[in-house]
Formats: structure tokens, C-alpha cells, sequence
């Protein structure tokens, strides 16, 4: 024979597109699995309940002893700060600034993922 | 050895072992696409998306609303009326009639409570309150549910930032540093709930 | 070189089909393979989850923006662009302060089925096109129960309880308003006839943070006078007119008002021992805001004695509710436990 006889070759041509077809669908399929995972991942990494407690915090410590606020307030940031810092593993600032209401509060959280920035104005004392 | 000589069509041999091209070559694909197929088919694993993690959705969502519904004041704030503060700064300030048994079953009820009326007992928690004082941070434990937990179970841990009364001396304190009484102190309590 | 003789090989034939027939069972291999994916199921969690946090944590939207969703009657229901249950003391203002908190004037209306009743599986359907927001039709259960208590008839679509589905608890409290109950025995007089009034003033009311303050304009106000039997009059007490007065009169409640507990018996009538007072929520709506003050008057004729002569009572101050001292109760806070499952 001159030549190798190729004349068959798209016979295995065929096979090969097939695989590679196949391969490609499954790769596919595996992804779609993340779906769920990563909707899920997002809520978590959230931290939702974090800057509802601080806010709560406080607006309890407000509302429970008007008077005395600014002084818990300024006496706990310390230990707030901490444990938020060591626990929670985010960054958290709390101090009274001036502003329109008789107390003004700033608050202000960071976790690395989200950050939060507000200033919380309590008019009404009695 | 002579060639056995058949039936001759067009001048040509109809059977003769010159190779069997296609043939070869059809097996040979056919084989290589059953090969793929069922290695493809033995590697991925398919299961219903959202697995693991949903499960740490969902009891990490429970787990912090039993604490914001425990820490929020049922009474109203007034200063001629009863004193704001919630059942949860009452339970870790050890306050009369809200001792440890009472945030155990508090805590419990929310957890647990369906709307079928099954309670669903399979969840379990420790919790253990956080404070900081000076450049520390110390935890003491608070609370559980009795069950130890193997560390094989989805666990999550949700935490609540509480305002607390350091009570005076009589009254079993919070024994957390620096035992200042009256001190309003500022302590996280930690609750890891899991699935058994 | 051609070959068009039109011939085909036994070489070919059988390279050929054994190709097919291994082609053909790796087909059907790879249709078992979708068996386990549905793309179906994929977001039930994430819409269980979101619908949860819309229930619990948002007050709800209407286009009409000045009342809250639930104070709209059936005829106006289209307004709703997307229920909430939070308790939320202005409209348009959220209800951040407090989450989980819930309203229960609009939990009653939210489990009402002749407000909005559920067709099956279809978008239109007012849970599926006001809070759940879907591209596709959902089989969703909505169900609150107090914890310790009775529960809400649940909101579904569906009859049965479906094999897999997405799924979020979510624990609550709900504020129910309170009643006010006067003894007349502590607001006798012995002037027949006369006139008793209940103040309202608004500003009081509202001076505490939500959502602990009383609220008139949303809530239902409910008023009891009981143990009327215990005026000491020479006849039974005639109550002829129960109105609502602010600088003079406004408006008479007597179509409101209920005595000893009989649905037909209204003003002017003898009492025996109760008078009910029954205002739905956003009855003041339509003319009173945060600062308005009411008082609402009862008026007794002879010859029964009546309570508290000409002169107004003390004032109503929000307190805890004590049957001796005039006090506008607070509201309870009711724990409850609320589920969402979408299939």
C-alpha cells in the first residue's frame, strides 16, 4: 500500500464528538448544583442580625433610662467594640456626636463583607 | 498457503482479510463512547441543590429571632410603671423568679414550637455569656439543653449583644469582672444550636 | 479515487452498526442521567426564605400610601402592592426599630379568606402576586400559631402536605391592643341623669416608642363598661346617646355600641350591666391625626342614676390597665411561631 487507508475515520471522528458532547453536558450539570449552595451562602454571610442587635442595643439603653444614657453608652463602647471585634469578627463604632435630636448617637459596623453607617436620633427623652 | 478461492463477483473478492477497516474503526468509537459515558456517569453526583447550607439558614434565622423575641421588653417604658428590660437581661441578671430553669424552657419553646403542634425536639443548645472587661474577654457558661453535642451535627452559633443590671450582693450576681454592683455592663450571649 | 459502483462493504456495514448500537446505549445511558436535576425545586428555599423575611419584617405597600394595607375594605383590596405583617405606627415609615413585631389587625386580615381568597396555583392569586413574587406558579402554606395557643387558619393553595419543600420558621410576637374596662361601681354618681366622658387624647397616646404606645388610628378601639348593675339607681340606668366629641359634637356611636351583650341592642336603650364599644381599625382615619383630641361621651337620662355626673372623668392615661384607676392598656406581646413552606 502507498498510503494508510483514512477513508474510515470519520467513523471514529463521530465517537470522539460524542465524548466530548457528553463531557461537556456533565461539566454543565455539576455547576448547576451551586444554585442552591450559593443563595444560601449569601443570607449567611449577611449579617443581618449583627447591625439589628447593635441598633436595638441601643435604643433599649435609650428608652430604658433616658437620662443616664450617654453614660452607660460611653462607659460600655469599650466593652462593645471588643467583643464585637473578638467574636464577631467585625470593626464597630459607637459614639454621641451633635445633631438635630438631644441625643445623637453614631453608629457604625464593618465585617468586612458589609458596612453600615448610621446616625440615630433620639428627640424624645421623658 | 493458497488463498481459498470463493465466488468471484465483478472481478473482485467479496470476503478476504485485507482488514477490516470500518469495523475496526466503528468498535473502536463505540468503545471509546461507552467508556466515557460510564465514567462521566460514575464521577459527578447529583443531589438536590441546596444541601448543607440551607439547614445553617434556616436555624441560624431561628436562632436569632428566639434571642431579639427573648430581649424584647413585653411592658411598656415608663419610669412610673414596671422597669424596661427584657425577659433575656432578666434571665442572665439571675433576677427573682427568672432564674436559669426559665431561660432554659423559654428558649426551648421558641426553638421547638410548630405550627403542627409536633414540637420538634430534635434541636439542641449550650449558650454561654461573653463579657469583656479591661483589655479580657471570658466566657462563662450559661445554659443547655442537657444533650452533649458529638461535633458531627450542622451546628451554628448566634449572639446577642444584652444590656445588663450587675445586681447587688444578695441576689446570686452575675459573676462576671469586675463585680461592680448596679454597674450597667454590656455582655454578648452566645447560643450554638444544632440539629441531633 | 470515486467509488460509485453503489457497493457498500460487509466491513462497513458492520463498523457502522456496531457504532449505532453503541451510539444508541450511551443515549439512553445519558437520559437517566437529568433524572435527579429539576430545575423546578432549585429556588424553593430562597423563596421560602425571602417570603419569611417580607412577613416578618416589613409593614407592606400600598399605592394609596397614607393608610396602611389593611385598612383597605374589599372593595379596595387592589390596592395592596405587597403585604407585610410588621407593626408599624406610620405608614410610611418602617417598622426598623422593632423586627418581629407583628400587627395583629393585619394578621386578621392577612389569614381572612373572604379578603383574599386562594385560587389554585395561579399567579394571579393575591398571596402569589403580593408577596411571593414568582415567575411561575407556587403550592405555598402559610401558618401562624401562638406559641402555647391557638392558631390562624393557614393561607395555602394546596390540600396536602407535599414530599420536599422549601421551608423557614420564624419566631414573632404579636401585639394585640388592649381593652379598656371601666367599673362603673368606682364612677357612680348620684345625680340622675348625666353625662360620662372618656378622654382621648392623642398626644398622650402616642408619647411612647412603637410599638408600646397605644394606637387609635390603626388599632380597634374597644371600650367596656361593666357591673353597671351596681349604680344603685331606683330604675335601670337609660343610656341615650354615645357620641364622639371634640370641641362639640362630631359624630354619634350608636350604631357601635352594644348593651349587655345583646348584637340588635343599641342606644337609647335601658342597660342592665354592660355597655360595649366596638371601632374598628381606621375609624378615626378619616379625620383625626397623631395630635387630635376626642372624648368620647356617654349620655344617661332618668330615671336610673348614671356615672360620673356632668364633669369629665380624669384624664386617660396609657398605663397597664387597672379596673380601679382610668388607664388606656398597653398592648400584649403574644409569641408566636410562623411557617412558610413552597413547593
Amino acid at each position: 500500500m502507498a498510503s494508510l487507508n483514512d477513508e474510515a475515520q470519520w467513523l471514529i471522528l463521530l465517537g470522539l464528538i460524542v465524548c466530548v458532547g457528553m463531557f461537556s453536558l456533565a461539566v454543565i450539570i455539576n455547576e448547576s448544583v451551586l444554585v442552591g449552595q450559593t443563595t444560601a451562602e449569601s443570607v449567611l454571610d449577611f449579617s443581618k442580625s449583627d447591625i439589628q442587635g447593635l441598633r436595638g442595643e441601643m435604643l433599649r439603653t435609650v428608652e430604658s433610662d433616658p437620662l443616664n444614657a450617654k453614660t452607660v453608652i460611653n462607659a460600655g463602647t469599650p466593652d462593645i467594640e471588643r467583643l464585637y471585634l473578638l467574636r464577631k469578627h467585625a470593626i464597630v463604632n459607637i459614639k454621641p456626636v451633635d445633631g438635630p435630636g438631644l441625643l445623637n448617637i453614631s453608629v457604625h459596623y464593618n465585617n468586612g463583607v458589609t458596612a453600615y453607617n448610621e446616625t440615630m436620633v433620639f428627640v424624645n427623652q421623658t | 498457503m493458497a488463498p481459498f478461492h470463493s465466488c468471484r463477483v465483478g472481478g473482485e473478492d467479496m470476503v478476504n482479510d485485507s482488514g477490516q477497516l470500518y469495523t475496526i474503526e466503528g468498535l473502536s468509537a463505540a468503545i471509546l463512547m461507552i467508556v466515557t459515558a460510564y465514567i462521566i456517569l460514575s464521577t459527578t453526583t447529583l443531589f438536590t441543590p441546596g444541601g448543607a447550607h440551607v439547614v445553617d439558614l434556616q436555624l441560624e434565622q431561628l436562632g436569632n429571632d428566639a434571642l431579639t423575641m427573648m430581649d424584647t421588653p413585653d411592658s411598656a417604658p415608663s419610669p412610673t410603671f414596671l422597669p424596661f428590660k427584657s425577659n433575656l437581661s432578666k434571665y442572665i441578671e439571675n433576677d427573682t423568679g427568672f432564674g436559669d430553669q426559665y431561660f432554659r424552657s423559654n428558649l426551648t419553646n421558641y426553638i421547638r414550637t410548630k405550627t403542627n403542634g409536633q414540637p420538634d425536639t430534635n434541636l439542641q443548645f449550650t449558650a454561654n455569656v461573653t463579657y469583656s472587661t479591661g483589655s479580657v474577654v471570658g466566657s462563662v457558661p450559661f445554659n443547655s439543653s442537657g444533650q452533649m453535642m458529638t461535633g458531627r451535627e450542622h451546628a451554628v452559633t448566634v449572639s446577642r449583644l444584652v444590656l445588663v443590671t450587675v445586681p447587688a450582693s444578695g441576689n446570686p450576681p452575675l459573676t462576671i469582672p469586675p463585680f461592680i454592683a448596679n454597674d450597667r455592663r454590656y455582655v454578648l450571649i452566645e447560643v450554638t444550636l444544632w440539629r441531633a | 479515487m470515486r467509488n460509485d459502483s453503489g457497493l457498500l462493504s460487509i466491513d462497513f456495514i458492520a463498523g457502522f452498526t456496531i457504532f449505532m448500537i453503541a451510539f444508541i446505549v450511551v443515549i439512553t445511558m445519558i437520559s437517566g442521567y437529568f433524572v435527579g436535576l429539576e430545575s423546578r425545586t432549585i429556588d424553593n428555599d430562597a423563596i421560602a426564605y425571602r417570603t419569611g423575611v417580607i412577613l416578618v419584617e416589613d409593614p407592606g405597600y400600598t399605592a394609596n400610601s397614607q393608610t396602611s394595607w389593611e385598612l383597605n375594605d374589599i372593595d379596595h383590596t387592589f390596592n395592596i402592592l405587597r403585604f407585610g405583617l410588621a407593626y408599624s405606627d406610620d405608614p410610611l415609615g418602617a417598622s426598623r426599630n422593632y423586627p418581629n413585631i407583628l400587627s395583629s389587625s393585619k394578621v386578621s386580615k392577612f389569614f381572612n379568606k373572604t379578603y383574599f381568597p386562594t385560587r389554585n396555583n395561579a399567579v394571579s392569586d393575591d398571596y402569589q402576586s403580593r408577596l411571593m413574587f414568582g415567575d411561575r406558579p407556587y403550592w405555598y402554606n402559610i401558618s401562624l400559631c401562638e406559641i402555647g395557643g391557638s392558631c390562624y387558619p393557614p393561607a395555602t393553595n394546596a390540600l396536602g402536605d407535599p414530599q420536599g419543600y422549601g421551608y423557614i420558621r420564624r419566631v414573632v410576637k404579636i401585639r394585640e391592643p388592649g381593652i379598656v374596662n371601666i367599673d362603673a361601681y368606682y364612677h357612680n354618681s348620684s345625680v340622675a341623669g348625666g353625662t360620662y366622658e372618656i378622654p382621648m387624647n392623642f398626644s398622650a397616646l402616642y408619647s411612647y416608642s412603637a410599638p408600646y404606645l397605644v394606637d387609635p388610628l390603626q388599632d380597634p378601639v374597644t371600650i367596656r363598661i361593666n357591673n353597671i348593675s351596681s349604680l344603685n339607681a331606683s330604675g335601670l340606668p337609660h343610656l341615650s346617646q354615645v357620641s364622639l366629641v371634640e370641641s362639640a359634637p362630631i359624630q354619634t356611636l350608636d350604631e357601635f355600641v352594644t348593651i349587655d351583650g345583646v348584637p340588635s341592642k343599641h342606644p337609647p336603650n335601658d342597660v342592665v350591666n354592660t355597655i360595649d364599644l366596638t371601632l374598628e381599625p381606621g375609624f378615626f382615619k378619616s379625620y383625626a391625626s397623631k395630635s387630635s383630641n376626642f372624648k368620647i361621651r356617654y349620655t344617661f337620662l332618668g330615671p336610673g342614676y348614671g356615672m360620673g355626673g356632668s364633669t369629665p372623668t380624669t384624664n386617660f392615661t396609657p398605663g397597664p390597665g387597672n379596673i380601679n384607676e382610668p388607664d388606656w392598656p398597653w398592648p400584649r406581646f403574644i409569641p408566636a411561631v410562623l411557617e412558610v413552606k413552597i413547593w
